[in-house]
């Protein structure tokens, strides 16, 4: 009578790839054979417990973003290049952009721009910070082709207008709006 | 200078080469296309200067990172904060990074670490692995969802109580689908040892959720 399988032996069992001289010990032993079949059963039962976990496309925006901050954070040479990492809020100004076109271009805007909207004014003169992330989406939008607008938001687009035909109300309400969503990812 | 499709992230508006041409220095503009390079080039044109290359590192292994990470924490908060962990880490080791693995196993190295390292300091120190109740079997019907859900739930309690490189080692193999010559990589010692370890977690699962 041969020895037991080990477990290295077992494991190969459950997963088919036992070599066939214990192969023939495992079908003449019956606590060998029980094993087996038992902790194939827990491999099944942890097969079936399991969650695949898949976030929300924002999330890896999002998460781009976070870690870009980080390293920014961090002292790391490659800011540079983890600014366009920015990019993803490119898609949400031109979404809200859309959304003012959709609202048919009458948006109830303050009669004053937010002070976090201070890029659009700050567009006819003053430059803004180059890091404030408020900035660099207006920088961002304000250079928006229709192109880019259309590839963002899978809509019709054929009277949309671009950032820089805003009026200037219209420009803070955008601004207001963005805002608000930027606050959001905080 | 650098062509837009190197950069490409789908589903977003492509104003890379703009931003580019403006932050960039051409240290870093320069070189080839990195979208179709393999992770070992990207590593060297990493390591070269060309910091472009840890994005598509990023964007190619991020969801993998996050769902192993994932499976050690079970919420998506502490994944969340996990994988950005992992990735700030391998940014900053890149640079050091000597090719000895493959990137994929040296990114689960570390977020097997930073995943159990996380476990650590929320498991209760004094709570033994004998805690776990046995599953109560006379409830269990093949056709009742929410029982099965109950001993799902319970399957996976059991795993969370698991010894660290035993519950490792069975995500690895069992949720990620790794080879044990990888798994052996990731947590180190040697293949017998991963498969020894697989054995004892399936066991110690065993005397948990059956009868």
């Amino acid at each position: 009578m041969t020895h037991h399988l080990t477990p290295e032996e077992t494991i190969a069992a459950i997963e088919r790839t036992l070599e066939p001289a214990r192969a023939a010990h495992l079908d003449g032993c019956e606590p060998c054979r029980r094993e087996v079949v038992d902790l194939g059963g827990v491999l099944t039962a942890v097969r079936a417990a399991d969650e695949p976990a898949e976030p929300s496309p924002l999330f890896w925006d999002h998460m781009t973003a976070r870690v870009r901050d980080a390293v920014h954070s961090g002292g790391s040479p490659a800011r540079a290049a983890w600014g366009r990492f920015w990019q993803p809020l490119v898609g949400l100004a031109a979404a809200a952009a859309v959304l003012m076109w959709i609202a048919g271009r009458a948006p109830q805007a303050p009669a004053q721009p937010p002070a976090t909207g201070s890029a659009v004014v700050a567009d006819a003169g003053a430059a803004p910070p180059a890091e404030a992330p408020w900035d660099a989406v207006m920088e961002l939008a304000a250079g928006l082709s229709l192109d880019e607008v259309h590839r963002a938001v899978p809509l019709r687009l054929d009277n949309a207008v671009l950032f820089d035909e805003l009026s200037a109300e219209e420009q803070a309400a955008l601004a207001e709006l963005l805002d608000s969503e930027l606050r959001g990812l905080e | 200078m650098l062509l837009e499709q190197d950069l490409a992230l789908p589903g977003h508006v492509d104003v890379r080469h703009r931003e580019m041409t403006r932050t960039e220095s051409p240290a870093v503009a320069a070189g080839p296309p990195l979208a179709d390079a393999d992770d070992s080039a990207l590593v060297r044109a990493f390591q070269a200067g060309r910091t472009d290359a840890f994005e598509l590192l990023v964007e190619r292994h991020r969801r993998s990172v996050y769902q192993l990470c994932f499976r050690f924490v079970g919420s998506h908060e502490d994944a969340a904060d996990l994988v950005q962990d992992v990735f700030v880490r391998a940014f900053k080791g890149l640079a050091r990074f000597k090719g000895e693995s493959s990137v994929r196993t040296w990114l689960y190295r570390v977020s097997v670490n930073v995943s159990l390292n996380r476990v650590a300091a929320r498991r209760h120190p004094t709570e033994p692995l004998d805690a776990v109740e046995p599953a109560d079997t006379r409830a269990v019907h093949p056709l009742d969802t929410l029982v099965r859900g109950e001993q799902q739930a319970q399957v996976r309690r059991a795993v969370a109580r698991l010894p660290p490189k035993q519950r490792a080692t069975l995500v690895l193999r069992v949720y990620q689908e790794l080879d044990y010559e990888e798994i052996a990589a990731i947590l180190g010692g040697s293949v017998g040892a991963a498969k020894a370890n697989f054995f004892h977690a399936l066991a110690s699962l065993k005397r948990q959720v059956l009868p």
